[in-house]
């Protein structure tokens, strides 16, 4: 069903792991393209070639300030056409919070979005660091939080994409790999501006992503 | 249950001049006679605490320059109790925030409860003058203060890549040293030099300046409310013991604690400070 695209370019500090290709769940094995193919918008993942040096060290924390001048230097967008370009880095923590997930950390261009793998549920679950992946990426598409919506599956009650991790539970049959339908309709049909990272600001967009959530400036 | 939960949000002052880095204190109450499990992440970029601003006829939300994703922290809050923390509302994902002189009236709302996940708790509204520079010196003080980059140096107290911010802000507490404004970079400059800074843009880890961070910190510290209060008078302690200057990281604390002892916002902050000079004494 895919008519958009987009190249997902994933980076990661040196002796961390990429984000895993797949995780099962339920007998479903989920995928970060198939999460987005499912959307509407058909996804390339291209792992960078060269590793990004830790320059603080093994199990050091990094500012939101350090992330910005490491995705000034590392960020770097093919001339594509109309393809869009998403980018994510894998860092081991953010500096002095133990408990962050990931991090979408320039709201202002949604260009830059990472994920911590030091951090305790991502290291040792490939569930969370899979749909904490899909998640962060989804920020940058400019998706929110109060685009997550629930469903019922086998009768459980399952959070999709851009629900916020805590409110997922029981942890993991809640979890949904999936964007629901307004997550999914923004990522198809919204003006292409609102939703290619680089484009409109956070939370700038159409008037039938007003009618879902308040906070939404219409342009 | 919900109304037990007292939602206040405050700011030092009324009045603050164009270009002031907004902080507003944000307490979470339990008047009621039942503990509650609730999250205590309020900054608003964990998404739990939103803030709406008015201006005049002009209703708009504040968007974090950053989205936090974390796993959810759970305190129990017993009668009686609060918790409380900071929102920097200066600059966001639609950078300045307060732009213009005028009347803000600022509101947020709290969505935390953990047993009662869809209740949203509305604090109080504050008001928040921006007046507009009085001479031509303050003006230039604004326009040093106010660019982009200075705005993020700001907001992340820090960032080395941000040269042309770090200079304006130099600038302005070098040439206007006693300007109400100076404070705040001398604040940014000293939290930033406070620290190393692992600068990507030039492949290196650059190491804290300790001597310099002192000298912007104790030039910003006594004109220094709340949250940059508290910030500037702790790093300098842990400075100064850093240095093997013991005198001077007593007297810090003390002075802290002789100036905000009866500013119920610092009641854990004097805590913390009393029991760091029983500890070194």
């Amino acid at each position: 069903m895919s008519e958009r695209s987009a190249l997902i370019h994933i980076e990661r500090l040196e002796g961390r792991d990429y984000p895993p290709a797949s995780v099962d769940l339920d007998g479903t094995t989920n995928t970060l393209e198939g999460i987005y193919n499912d959307a509407g918008i058909s996804v390339e993942i291209n792992r960078g070639d060269t590793d990004i040096p830790d320059l603080k060290g093994p199990n050091s924390g990094y500012t939101q300030a350090e992330l910005e001048s490491l995705m000034i230097q590392y960020r770097k967008q093919p001339d594509q056409g109309e393809k869009m370009f998403a980018w994510l880095v894998v860092v081991t923590k953010f500096e002095g919070q133990d408990d962050i997930l990931g991090i979408m950390f320039d709201a202002e261009e949604r260009q830059g979005t990472a994920v911590f793998q030091g951090n305790d549920m991502i290291k040792t679950d490939p569930r969370a660091y899979m749909r904490t992946s899909a998640h962060e990426l989804g920020h940058q598409f400019n998706l929110h939080h109060e685009d997550g919506t629930t469903y019922d599956e086998n009768g459980i009650t399952k959070y999709t994409i851009m629900n916020q991790t805590w409110r997922i539970q029981p942890w993991p049959a809640a979890i949904g790999y999936k964007f629901g339908e307004h997550e999914s309709t923004h990522l198809s049909s919204h003006s292409i501006k609102n939703v290619q990272p680089g484009g409109g600001r956070f939370y700038d967009c159409d008037n039938e992503h007003a009618t879902w959530h308040p906070g939404i400036n219409v342009t | 249950m919900v109304e037990d939960i007292i939602f206040t949000i405050s700011i030092n002052h009324r009045e603050y001049l164009l270009g002031s880095p907004i902080v507003v204190h944000l307490e979470i109450h339990n008047a009621g006679s039942k503990s509650v499990s609730l999250l205590d992440q309020l900054k608003p970029e964990f998404d739990v605490v939103k803030f709406d601003i008015k201006k005049e006829n002009e209703k708009f939300p504040f968007r974090p320059y950053t989205i936090l994703d974390a796993r959810p922290h759970v305190v129990s809050l017993e009668p009686g109790k609060s918790i409380g923390d900071s929102a920097k509302l200066f600059y966001g994902a639609q950078k300045w925030t307060f732009k213009s002189p005028g009347l803000y009236l600022i509101t947020a709302s709290y969505n935390g409860l953990v047993d009662e996940p869809n209740k949203v708790i509305q604090s109080n509204e504050i008001e928040l003058e921006i007046r507009a520079p009085a001479n031509k010196e303050e003006k230039e003080q604004v326009d040093l203060i106010t660019g982009d980059e200075q705005g993020r140096f700001l907001l992340f107290e820090g960032g080395d890549h941000l040269t042309n911010g770090m200079q304006n802000l130099t600038e302005l507490a070098t040439k206007y040293p006693d300007s109400d404004l100076a404070k705040y970079a001398n604040f940014s400059l000293g939290i930033s030099t406070s620290t190393e800074f692992a600068d990507f843009t030039k492949n290196r880890v650059r190491q804290s300046d300790i001597k310099k961070s002192l000298t912007h910190l104790e030039a910003a510290k006594p004109k220094l409310h709340g949250y940059y209060a508290k910030k500037a008078y702790f790093t300098l302690a842990n400075l100064y013991d850093k240095s093997n200057d013991k005198t001077a990281k007593e007297n810090t604390l003390s002075e802290f604690v002789d100036r905000f002892s009866s500013d119920s916002k610092f009641t854990d902050s004097i805590s913390k400070a009393k029991n760091m000079l029983e500890d070194s004494s």
